[in-house]
């Protein structure tokens, strides 16, 4: 069952995701396609990655 | 106008010599001691002299290119192809030594001192370390290393010294341990220990002279490799072999034993503030390297805002093996058998074709690199 904590913990990587993101659109707007793509995948990684050792690993 | 930071070559050295010595206060002992039995010295010497002559080959082929670093080397051979794929090849080399040391330095230090303490609150010391190194960037990191890394050879040698009534030179017989083939050609690709040279082709640019690139490079593999070989030496001249084979962090138990008198004993407290102190240091450097690189071979204006977020990817990638045994087998018999691909081969290669790129296009007219 989740917890509080996970939840918040989930909440601030979400956060930490669109701050990425909007690194990602700002490159994007710049002509980096590939760059702007990199970005993405990070602010994808930043929050799958936890949440995955957080809700299947521990487990 | 954004300031070039531009260092020396004491703090270049520095950093390097921390990254390839890191590994003496973790398993370098007791894996030359696999490698070699009671010739464990032999082989440390040996792979010391293939890492000196790897250096060698790629400083000659390097001369052309003064100031550059191994992605705009990668750029010139292979366009911009050639520097994304080099970035991911860096990219994966220094992200499984920040990852795979992270998850050894916290499991070894809550082994020793921090027992009771969960994983990730030892871990998190580290990315608090990392994320401020790397917002301080690299000339403040440069600088750090140049004061501490001297503190920590000295700490490293007085424990070498204080082992000294512990040494017996007859642990060394037989003379050639394993045996020839184990040593020499087995043993060959160990020359891996010294992959973190690949750092060195990274830092090119903020070195900007050739000269300093090249005597950097043979001060800190000469050094290291010194350090690396005093380790063994006194690690399998205490502890007998075999039984040296079950001891999980060598210096820390070479430390354990020293009693100098009434009023000096626990050494491993120095060991403690060494080893934390170059862990923090290895695993900074290596996280800055990781956004330089991101940073680089994707073209992006700025590397701050990744910062938190691929600390966050470090620290979930070292909870991924479910145990230290995982972490050791995987950096042991796989890092440390082929990262002399990326460190030594992959180099060499690039330098090769930027070089035949360089001829044509001097041949053809054209400017490209510049030979200064």
């Amino acid at each position: 069952m989740m917890s509080i904590g996970y939840i918040a913990l989930i909440g601030l990587l979400l956060c930490i995701a669109t701050y990425t993101a909007s690194f990602g659109v700002w490159t994007w707007k710049r002509k980096n396609r590939f760059g702007a793509f990199m970005i993405f995948l990070v602010a994808v990684t930043v929050v799958a990655l936890p949440v995955y050792i957080l809700l299947f690993r521990e487990a | 106008m954004k300031k070039k930071t531009i260092f020396g070559h004491w703090e270049a050295s520095a950093i390097i010599m921390n990254l390839i010595y890191t590994k003496i206060f973790l398993n370098f002992p007791r894996m030359a001691v696999e490698e070699g039995g009671t010739a464990a010295w032999i082989f440390a010497i040996y792979i010391a002299i293939l890492a000196i002559l790897g250096f060698t080959v790629i400083q000659k082929l390097y001369k052309p290119f003064e100031g550059k670093d191994l992605l705009d080397v990668a750029e010139l051979a292979a366009g911009n192809i050639g520097r994304i794929l080099v970035g991911f090849v860096i990219l994966f080399c220094l992200g499984w030594g920040t990852v795979a040391y992270m998850r050894m330095f916290s499991e070894n230090m809550k082994l020793i001192s921090l027992t009771t303490s969960p994983l990730s609150y030892v871990e998190l010391y580290f990315v608090v370390c990392l994320v401020t190194g790397a917002y301080f960037g690299i000339e403040a990191l440069s600088r750090l290393h140049a004061f501490v890394v001297p503190v920590i050879t000295v700490g490293f040698l007085l424990i070498m010294l204080g082992a000294v009534n512990y040494i017996d030179p007859g642990n060394l017989m037989p003379l050639l341990g394993n045996g020839l083939s184990a040593i020499f050609i087995k043993g060959a690709q160990k020359v891996s220990d010294y992959s973190e040279i690949l750092v060195l082709f990274l830092l090119a640019s903020f070195l900007k002279k050739y000269e300093v690139m090249k005597s950097t490079g043979y001060w800190s593999l000469v050094l290291a490799s010194v350090f690396l070989v005093i380790s063994v030496l006194v690690f399998s001249t205490v502890f007998p072999y075999p039984s040296s084979l079950e001891i999980t962090i060598p210096i820390f138990h070479v430390a354990r034993l020293i009693k100098l008198g009434r009023f000096f004993q626990r050494v491993e407290s120095v060991f403690l503030f060494i080893w934390a102190a170059s862990s923090l240091l290895y695993i900074t450097v290596n996280f800055y390297l990781i956004l330089f690189t991101f940073q680089k071979a994707f073209r992006l204006d700025y590397y701050k805002p990744l910062i938190i977020p691929l600390s966050i990817i470090v620290m979930s990638l070292s909870f991924l093996p479910s145990d230290f045994a995982e972490v050791v087998t995987y950096e042991v018999e796989l890092f440390r058998s082929w990262s002399w691909v990326p460190a030594f081969a992959m180099p060499i290669l690039l330098l090769i074709l930027a070089r035949r790129k360089h001829r044509k296009s001097a041949e053809s007219g054209g400017n490209e690199p510049q030979d200064s």
